[in-house]
């Protein structure tokens, strides 16, 4: 039950706030989280812009007194909607406040004509996949997050291999024709949102074939996304990972989403990747 | 006397760290990545303690430029951080830090991890 009425809480939309605001109230609802992910006001930014996060449909619940006390994110895609950053200051659990930003969001992405939500929720955040479950949530899949430092790689492509760099426009067809499945974060939107792609293609003597994208920024590699096709996927994703590290080896990588039964996940770890953690891909027809 | 530079978004944590070691040595504070890095590279300090949750740039990501810069490598680095101890350690292993220290700290043997790591010979 709600300690007040939720008629004594008032929803307001996130597109009231500042970004600089929407950081403070995110860092207080995560203040203990299972994985600190602080954000600043640019962070915030970046984030809903490179995932399409539609503030007038977000929301902040606020208490009588005015306090901000809990938040949810709605980002949507055609028929897709997408519940983000929901969390609940730690002093305000146990009130249900989680099911009413739940409630709340899933009732604006029906309004808008989603046919589908979809989340991730850290492996170990039980109370929260609890809720999730409880609001008829499926698991999906599991997804890892895989960072490696600076460093170049440590072998060559073998001689097999025909690698060349993607063109920009290489990168955005090779990225709309892909055949693996993408997460909300790897979406071919999320890619062409963020900017700043680079690529590589590989080709094998015996028709093997795959592509590696992802952005490039001063000090980091992120927004992997990727494809392969024949008998040897963790050769050609570790040419692909070789080339890439080659090329950028004073950038820290971290790859967040690579589905778990991915055949690529040997060669990230053979590459020099560790896991860092996980997160499970939940989704409920709407 | 060391030098100490804390990179951490947690002002509370920060402000206990800091008069924890203060009376033995130098310290100073950056609340983000960023001008956490420009502290270090302004002061070189004999350690940095840098969180992995930071609000602007990853704290591993920090932590990786550290390493690469050779004008740094005398310099200790610990991860100081709240992630689960297994993923912290094994973040500070690839990384190449020489020390982790998990919040919240403990601030019987706080003063003491840190001295310990910045005695540890450097390999």
């Amino acid at each position: 039950m709600l300690s007040q009425s939720p008629s004594s809480f008032c929803i307001v939309p996130c597109s009231h706030f500042t970004f600089e605001r929407l950081a403070d109230i995110y860092n207080d609802t995560r203040v203990d989280y299972i994985v600190p992910m602080p954000m600043n006001a640019r962070r915030v930014q970046e984030y809903t812009h490179d995932y399409d996060v539609d503030l007038d449909q977000s929301i902040i619940v606020e208490n009588g007194a005015g306090r901000a006390v809990a938040m949810g994110m709605l980002a949507f895609r055609g028929e897709r909607a997408w519940i983000t950053r929901l969390g609940v200051c730690p002093d305000q659990r146990g009130r249900k406040l989680g099911d009413y930003v739940m409630d709340e969001l899933l009732r604006r992405a029906r309004e808008r004509g989603a046919k589908i939500a979809q989340l991730e929720v850290i492996v170990g955040n039980e109370p929260a996949a609890r809720l999730f479950v409880k609001k008829g949530f499926r698991f999906n899949r599991e997804l890892l997050i895989l960072s490696r430092p600076p460093a170049p790689a440590a072998t060559m492509p073998a001689p097999e291999f025909n690698i060349a760099p993607l063109s920009e426009t290489e990168v955005l067809t090779s990225l709309q024709t892909r055949t693996c499945a993408s997460s909300w974060l790897d979406d071919t939107e999320s890619l062409v949102n963020t900017g700043h792609l680079v690529g590589f293609r590989a080709s094998h003597t015996n028709g093997s074939v795959g592509w590696l994208i992802c952005k490039k920024s001063r000090f980091q590699l992120s927004h992997f996304a990727l494809d392969m096709s024949g008998d040897c996927p963790h050769e050609t994703m570790l040419a692909l990972l070789d080339t890439l590290h080659r090329s950028y080896p004073t950038q820290d990588a971290k790859f967040e989403n690579l589905d778990a039964l991915s055949p690529a996940f040997s060669a990230f770890m053979t590459a020099g990747y560790i896991e860092v953690f996980r997160r499970t891909e939940m989704l409920l027809p709407l | 006397m060391s030098v100490i530079i804390i990179i951490d978004d947690n002002h509370e944590n920060v402000r206990l760290a800091a008069r924890l070691l203060s009376p033995h040595h130098q310290v100073m504070v950056a609340n983000d990545g960023e001008s956490g890095l420009t502290l270090v590279f302004d002061h070189q300090p004999d350690i940095a303690l840098v969180d992995l949750g930071l609000p602007d740039i990853d704290g591993q990501t920090i932590i990786g430029m550290i390493r690469q810069n050779p004008v740094l490598a005398h310099m200790r680095v610990v991860a100081f951080t709240a992630y689960p101890e297994e993923t912290a350690y094994e973040i500070a292993r690839v990384y190449g830090c020489d020390g982790v220290i998990i919040k919240p700290i403990d601030t019987r043997v706080f003063v003491k991890q840190v001295e310990d790591i910045l005695c540890q010979e450097q390999i």
